[in-house]
């Protein structure tokens, strides 16, 4: 097991007397920048189909899915598509941790939007 | 479900909650819950109360269409399941344990939390998530897995080895505990 160096614990314990309510607010943040990496990484990719874009996602986000279930994904994104379903690039922050979660990040201070 | 500022995590726990599923959430998110690790994470791991034919029967009719539900991975003691929201990308990971003794009490030791991002949760005890976190390493303690056993450890007080240790032996953890107790100091 690899060990903690001391600027690693010394993190892990601020983290740990932190508030719960803004650790909570920190970490639908971090939730929300994963969201724009990615899709800045979709774009950068070039993918702009549904079922490609759900196999970068699979590959990003949860990398050890079993392949059924990245396959199913595909298949699911590509025929919502074609209803009109498409994968939901997010514009606020609500569209990834929802509304209680944004309102908590707005009210210690993290940025909501893309702007 | 058409609503754009939705927590795929929360929608899943009011779900599984509003049909009267019992469940527990473990993982990852335990560990934040509990107040024992924050990373991120991409998804939430659940514990559901279910065996393979309620998860067609019940479970997959709770979140169709809006989801796509996972057909069932069997693996040693449990069936593994999901549920993705495509459209709003999220994920939760399902996990149906097979009738045994750790399992019952672990359902009977879970403790309703109200958490700050999460809502009112069911939430696993820190005595369980080692013991599913020992399992999960899968005779491996040279990585996530083994920190987050030691932190467990270290960073709650009145942790109950007598109980892992019980349970631990029943499935066969015994030797993988022993050195993560050595490990915690």
């Amino acid at each position: 097991m690899p060990a903690e160096s001391p600027g690693e614990r010394e993190l892990l314990a601020q983290i740990v007397r932190e508030d719960p309510e803004a650790r909570a607010a920190r970490r639908a943040h971090e939730r929300w920048v994963t969201s724009q990496r990615l899709w800045a990484a979709i774009d950068h990719a070039g993918i702009t189909d549904d079922g490609g874009r759900a196999r970068f996602i699979a590959g990003r986000l949860w990398p050890d899915m079993p392949g059924s279930w990245v396959e199913a994904f595909v298949e699911s994104a590509r025929r919502r598509a074609l209803d009109g379903r498409h994968i939901r690039r997010p514009e606020r922050c609500e569209d990834v941790v929802g509304s209680p979660l944004a309102a908590l990040m707005r009210r210690h201070g993290y940025r909501t939007t893309t702007d | 479900m058409d609503n754009r500022a939705m927590d795929v995590r929360r929608d899943v726990i009011d779900r599984l909650a509003a049909a009267g599923i019992e469940y527990f959430v473990t993982g990852s998110e335990a560990l934040a819950v509990l107040g024992v690790a924050f990373r991120a994470t991409n998804d939430i791991d659940i514990v559901l109360d279910l065996g393979p034919s309620a998860y067609e029967s019940r479970l997959r009719p709770l979140f169709e269409p809006d989801y796509l539900v996972n057909d069932l991975i069997r693996v040693p003691g449990k069936w593994l399941g999901s549920v993705i929201h495509v459209e709003a990308v999220g994920k939760a990971d399902l996990i149906l344990r097979e009738p045994d003794d750790w399992g019952a009490s672990a359902f009977a030791r879970r403790r309703l939390i109200e958490d700050p991002a999460l809502g009112s949760v069911w939430t696993t005890t820190p005595e369980d998530l080692l013991l599913a976190k020992l399992e999960f390493a899968n005779g491996n303690l040279d990585g996530l897995q083994g920190r987050d056993c030691v932190r467990i450890i270290q960073a709650l007080p009145g942790f109950d080895a007598a109980y892992v240790r019980e349970h631990a032996a029943s499935l066969g953890l015994e030797s993988l505990l022993n050195e993560v107790l050595t490990r915690a100091g």
